[in-house]
């Protein structure tokens, strides 16, 4: 009886909602640079993906390079690209060596409490998002396989026409 | 009186989303095994574990609640929890977090809290499963501008360990007080000063401060130093990096010194000093640090060549002294990942540690994994990996191999098996150990996911974002869906 109760509260009120769109709020966070940006700052004209990621996660650092050749074949279309590093104490003194290592030229900005990851309650590393000019979510993907990257060539594409 | 109160916050926070315009996020985590674990004496133990997060805001504001749950056929050990509630507000320089939240005071010397993304924990001696997470239960109140922040924090750290099953108080042992000041100048260097004030139940109070520099000699050569220390003993922790780059070739480099610095229940985690590693053998091998007693280094190098190959050097070494004893650790990691054409891609590792802490001697490491695209749409993985190494004059070896099929990232099946001949882990009379396990992942949208682990799982250590923790072993169904609701 008592699972049972708890079970009809696990299938609350949420499942009569319809799924909808997600805005993401304007926030700061510090780059390689040590110095605060906002997304207001970093958007794109018409697109702006963020890329969640951490210098141990493997697929992350797999997805990069393949972003990176995204962000230079578009951003001169009004795309802009920003990567958030969710490393912690443990391993954020790496993100610098990583992000030249892999050759980013995208902005990277750190996040060590990953408060921006877990406010939009995104699960997995790596989590990619694209939002419009008006910061809505119109794409989410979690996981990196290579061949991932052209989905989102395809998504941007149809999105800047 | 508990359901009820849970209930209401429910209704509350889902029925804002039409009463105010704001947006109201939902993630829902359920989980359900049926099969055995370690110790138990039923063949088949059935569990249930469901965690929902409610998120709602607007501008500024916003409000979040998480309620989880564990149920089996033991008394004592289910549980229904309003594991957390927060009201926060944010606008220009000012943020104010009241209720359960994430806070990590420099580099986690003096306080580290964190969230691990859908990872479970079960204690062996609590039998009981809850997210792993540690976060604080108070307010805080920040002021950033683009030179100077201050925060004032007064919160209750959460101690993992003990399950939902325990109340509030005997899980909540640590009252931090704290203060943090950071400073910019000349441009890219920063100064940071910290006072903390630690409250244990029934052990009086503790003060410590820290302070810390960083910021970039040039460009491509950043630096970090942190000291932190008990006003009223000897205990100190120190921490400090540098990472820089030049061309294709990159560094970083780290120092700790740690003594006699755990606070708390636990509540600070200094950086480990040690790289994280994700490959099998060694993420179940890897060095935890001790805040008790330890000093070592971190060397880490990175090379990228023009064809895009990457080489990953690494070195680190961590002594630990207890009672006029010393333990050395020392490892020796280098990774190569590269291509061949389009369609393949790879990365081996090989790696040679000596960890007398464990006992272990001689870990010697390799691996290989793979990545082939069989098509547009279809790849296969294979891996395998295989560890060595002596543990009291016997000869210790594992060895895995996993071959995953990956469909357009939205299916996802594996079949790993492990065989190992550790004395720790085969049952007795036997000599070895096999695991088999299966999983199935299918993610139709991004809105839900569902995955099925059917076979064996080999427990231990387990380090995931930086932190570590044991998992069990476990063998029969699990099943788990994560679903993903959003209103406007």
């Amino acid at each position: 009886m008592k699972i049972l109760r708890s079970l009809v509260l696990t299938v609350p009120v949420f499942f009569l909602y319809a799924a909808q769109a997600q805005v993401i709020d304007d926030f700061e966070l510090e780059n390689v640079d040590n110095e605060w940006v906002s997304l207001e700052e970093l958007k794109g004209e018409q697109l702006t993906i963020i890329d969640f990621w951490a210098t141990w996660c493997k697929p992350c650092t797999k997805a990069m390079p393949k972003l990176n050749e995204i962000y230079k074949e578009f951003k001169d279309d009004g795309l802009s690209m920003i990567g958030i590093s969710c490393d912690g104490p443990r391993s954020i003194a790496k993100v610098p060596a990583v992000v030249n290592t892999l050759g980013i030229e995208y902005h990277i900005l750190k996040d060590i409490d990953c408060e921006v990851m877990n406010t939009y309650q995104f699960q997995a590393f790596p989590t990619l998002i694209m939002l419009d000019s008006e910061n809505e979510v119109i794409y989410v993907h979690e996981g990196f396989s290579t061949g991932d990257d052209r989905e989102f060539k395809q998504v941007i594409e149809q999105r800047l026409k | 009186m508990k359901i009820d109160r849970i209930i209401l916050i429910t209704i509350f926070i889902s029925s804002s989303a039409f009463l105010l315009p704001g947006q109201v996020s939902i993630v829902n985590l359920l989980e359900t095994q049926i099969g055995k674990l370690p110790n138990e004496t039923a063949d088949i133990f059935p569990s249930f574990y469901d965690r929902t997060e409610i998120d709602y805001r607007k501008k500024g504001f916003s409000v979040n609640a998480t309620i989880e749950q564990y149920h089996t056929t033991f008394d004592g050990r289910g549980y229904l929890d309003l594991s957390q509630l927060a009201v926060g507000y944010k606008k220009k320089k000012w943020e104010f977090k009241l209720g359960n939240f994430y806070e990590t005071l420099g580099r986690g010397l003096l306080l580290r809290s964190f969230e691990i993304p859908g990872a479970l924990l079960e204690d062996i001696g609590f039998r009981s499963r809850n997210y792993f997470h540690r976060d604080v239960l108070g307010a805080s109140a920040k002021y950033r501008s683009k030179k100077v922040s201050v925060q004032v924090l007064r919160a209750d750290v959460l101690n993992n360990v003990l399950p939902p099953t325990f109340d509030r108080p005997e899980r909540r042992t640590d009252l931090i007080t704290a203060v943090q000041a950071k400073l910019k100048f000349l441009k890219s260097h920063e100064v940071g000063l910290t006072f903390l004030s630690l409250e244990q139940s029934g052990r009086g109070d503790q003060n410590f401060v820290s302070g810390s520099l960083r910021g970039s000699f040039f460009s491509g050569l950043d630096y970090y130093g942190e000291y932190a220390g008990n006003v009223d003993s000897d205990n100190f922790a120190i921490y400090s990096g540098l990472t820089g780059y030049k061309g294709s070739f990159s560094f970083s480099l780290e120092y700790k010194k740690y003594s006699d610095f755990v606070l708390g229940a636990g509540i600070n985690e200094p950086p480990a000093g040690v790289k994280q590693q994700t490959y099998r053998v060694l993420n179940r091998s890897i060095h935890v640090s001790n805040p008790l007693n330890e000093e070592g280094y971190q060397i880490d190098l990175f090379y990228n060549f023009k064809n895009g190959t990457i080489i990953n050097m690494n070195h680190s070494l961590a002594k630990n002294t207890f009672g006029g004893n010393s333990t050395t650790f020392r490892q020796f990691f280098f990774e190569l990942q590269s291509s061949i054409g389009e369609n393949i891609e790879y990365k081996g590792f090989l790696d040679y540690s000596q960890d007398p802490f464990k006992g272990e001697s001689n870990r010697f490491s390799v691996g290989l994994y793979s990545d082939i695209g069989i098509n547009e749409n279809l790849r296969i993985l294979p891996e395998f990996e295989y560890q060595s190494f002596e543990r009291s004059q016997n000869g210790v070896y594992n060895f895995n191999a996993l071959l995953g099929i990956n469909i357009r990232s939205r299916f996802f099946y594996s079949i790993l098996g492990e065989i190992t001949n550790d004395p720790f882990i085969i049952n007795e009379g036997k000599g070895t150990r096999i695991y088999l396990g299966n999983t199935v992942r299918y993610s139709p949208t991004y809105r839900h996911t569902f995955q099925l682990f059917f076979g064996e799982r080999r427990g231990g250590p387990q380090c995931s974002a930086g932190v570590c923790y044991e998992i069990l072993d476990f063998k029969g169904f699990e099943v788990r869906w994560i679903g993903k609701f959003r209103v406007r």
